[in-house]
């Protein structure tokens, strides 16, 4: 009998559709691989310390948002902030981890939420634009439709507060 | 079947092998949306030693459309499109295989472990491939925000649903930069004392913006560049009363008690700033982001040089050393060495009390150290301004300046170390991985002129 009901619930687990890893999981256990690479051979991931952890997964798009996203990237927190982002994907009906990086991104990413942070209820999304090859990020809790250009840097200085005036999609 | 046991032995052998394959390779992103090429190609010049923009690049490659793609491999006339290959063949000589098709996992273990960077080309763009650890790729993608990225061999292979069609290895072997490409491509020019890590600067150090000033003082940062940025440095640690001018610091930066900085301070991560009583900033605390720096890789000035020691004795007659390349030099108290303008490559140099004296009149003076340098000696110019004298050590031992040297001290790759016994005066840039300036220290800046 104790059996038949162990069976029961693993043949119930199997069906339902939330046994699937959600993206979440995906990329935590995605995140404990990385982690056991990086502890053997930290030049590979020199950003990714003992530690780290994931924050918010960000909905991400390419080209338009959509209402149910198909990837995420999520932050990976470090001691030192947020270093990195993980990227996990719906293919063929399953949450995967697809890649770990995007440095520059994560970077913006982390000065975007000091200008609209999390805290005050403000999530954001970010859409790559495939022909332009450049990303914008846009927040939902503001009235008007918003995608605003991510900026790089790079060499060039450039204030924090960029990212405090938002562009109207229209003007985009 | 034995030839299949065969086969996945060694297979599993070169895997197990090829279990440290990280290249170097910097990031460039593309500056124009077809430019992936364009990008790609500087990053692997830039390996080789070679550093161009990607205008160059296209003007060349690309001379009839300002912004358009081109190949991994061949060329068209009309319109205009030299491929991946004869692009790194013109600029740098450097040789390449094309194949059109992706390479198996143990494959890409292979050619990085013999030192082999690999040009991905998909239906998306093109990747340079500098990296393979324990299943996972590491790529640069030169879009802009993407960068450099590590993720399983199986997803690469179709990332994104774009598969993997064609590659190009590149076969030249990886020369060492030169000294001077090292140097001078990676030192900010702009700052009395610089550290590409830690820069501490010890109590009652004062750091002056020029040559004779009192009242006004220099700038001072901390930076670090590396194939993945790493944003996050250790920072500048002020010593008590120490006064410095502008300052900016990836890392985070502590004030000691009645430190000064006089003017702004910038950092990545503002709330990393942490002050002690009577510590001040007189100008703005702003969050920015920061430049990057390069760290320092082998050289190449010592081929066919003699591998001789030479031992010069206390009090003897002025040496002139023409520029070139020397192995080991010690030389002892009280003995003149007279350097003229041009280049000059030591394997090891030790200054034991002797005098540098330089001859700047007909151009700067650059001295580079590869292996150890000991000096407690003393620098004069003999001729020529006094901003031409640049001391560059690419090795990777802590070095200590124990002795009045004016002039410009690079250690890209090393922890410097200033004003630890009596001398505390220096006029120059001082620019380091880990810098250490020690307690009553006097830094003037003095930019070294560098053509």
């Amino acid at each position: 009998m104790k059996h038949q009901a162990i069976l029961i619930a693993v043949a119930f687990l199997i069906s339902t559709p939330w046994s699937q890893p959600m993206p979440d999981q995906v990329a935590a256990n995605s995140l404990q691989g990385y982690l056991q690479v990086a502890e053997e051979a930290p030049e590979v991931f020199p950003l990714l310390t003992k530690g780290a952890s994931l924050g918010v997964g960000i909905p991400y798009f390419a080209d338009s948002v959509g209402d149910q996203p198909t990837e995420y990237l999520y932050e990976v927190q470090t001691n030192l902030g947020t270093a990195m982002l993980l990227r996990v994907a719906l293919i063929n009906d399953l949450w995967q981890a697809q890649e770990i990086g995007f440095v520059d991104l994560a970077r913006e990413i982390s000065l975007v939420r000091e200008a609209w942070p999390l805290q005050k209820g403000y999530s954001i999304s970010i859409i790559l634009n495939t022909q332009e090859k450049g990303f914008y990020f846009t927040i939902p809790e503001v009235e008007i439709e918003n995608q605003t250009p991510i900026v790089f840097a790079g060499l060039d200085s450039k204030l924090v507060q960029k990212y405090s005036q938002l562009t109207p999609k229209a003007e985009k | 079947m034995k030839q299949a046991f065969l086969s996945l032995f060694l297979s599993l052998t070169l895997l197990s092998q090829s279990w440290g394959a990280t290249l170097f390779a910097p990031v460039h992103y593309q500056e124009r949306s077809n430019w992936d090429w364009a990008a790609l190609c500087q990053t692997i010049l830039d390996v080789y030693g070679l550093y161009i923009t990607q205008t160059e690049i296209a003007t060349w490659a690309t001379p009839t459309n300002t912004n358009t793609g081109t190949y991994v491999s061949g060329f068209t006339t009309v319109p205009d499109r030299k491929g991946i290959d004869l692009i790194l063949a013109h600029f740098k000589n450097i040789s390449s295989t094309y194949l059109a098709r992706s390479l198996s996992e143990i494959e890409v273990a292979s050619y990085l472990t013999q030192g082999k960077l690999i040009v991905a080309g998909k239906g998306n763009g093109i990747d340079i491939i500098y990296g393979y650890r324990a299943g996972y790729v590491s790529s640069i993608t030169p879009w802009p925000g993407f960068g450099a990225s590590a993720l399983p061999y199986s997803t690469y292979l179709n990332e994104y649903g774009y598969s993997w069609q064609e590659t190009l290895i590149i076969d030249s072997p990886r020369t060492a930069r030169s000294s001077r490409y090292i140097v001078e491509s990676s030192v900010p020019r702009t700052y009395a004392t610089f550290a590409v890590d830690k820069l501490t600067i010890n109590d009652g150090v004062k750091v002056y913006a020029n040559a004779t000033t009192t009242t006004s003082y220099g700038s001072i940062g901390s930076g670090w560049y590396n194939t993945i940025p790493n944003l996050f440095t250790n920072g500048i640690n002020l010593g008590a009363n120490a006064y410095v001018g502008t300052t900016t610091s990836t890392g985070p930066v502590l004030m000691r008690s009645n430190s000064v900085i006089n003017g702004n301070l910038t950092m990545l991560n503002t709330s990393t700033l942490t002050k002690q009583a009577g510590a001040r900033v007189t100008g703005s605390t702003l969050q920015q982001n920061l430049p990057y720096l390069q760290p320092a890789f082998g050289t190449n000035e010592f081929a066919g040089v003699a591998q001789t020691t030479v031992n010069i004795e206390p009090d003897k007659a002025r040496l002139y050393l023409s520029p070139g390349s020397y192995w080991i030099y010690n030389i002892k108290q009280r003995s003149p060495v007279r350097l003229r303008a041009g280049d000059y490559f030591f394997k090891d140099l030790n200054c034991d009390g002797c005098t540098f004296e330089v001859d700047a009149s007909a151009g700067p003076v650059r001295v580079y150290v590869s292996g150890t340098l000991l000096w407690t000696g003393t620098l004069v110019y003999a001729a020529g301004a006094t901003n031409r004298f640049m001391l560059a050590y690419l090795g990777k031992e802590t070095t200590y300046i124990n002795g009045y040297l004016d002039g410009t001290i690079i250690a890209p790759d090393a922890h410097l170390v200033l004003g630890q016994a009596s001398a505390k005066n220096y006029t120059g840039m001082y620019v380091a991985r880990d810098l250490t300036v020690h307690q009553y220290s006097v830094v003037r800046f003095r930019p070294f002129t560098f053509e």
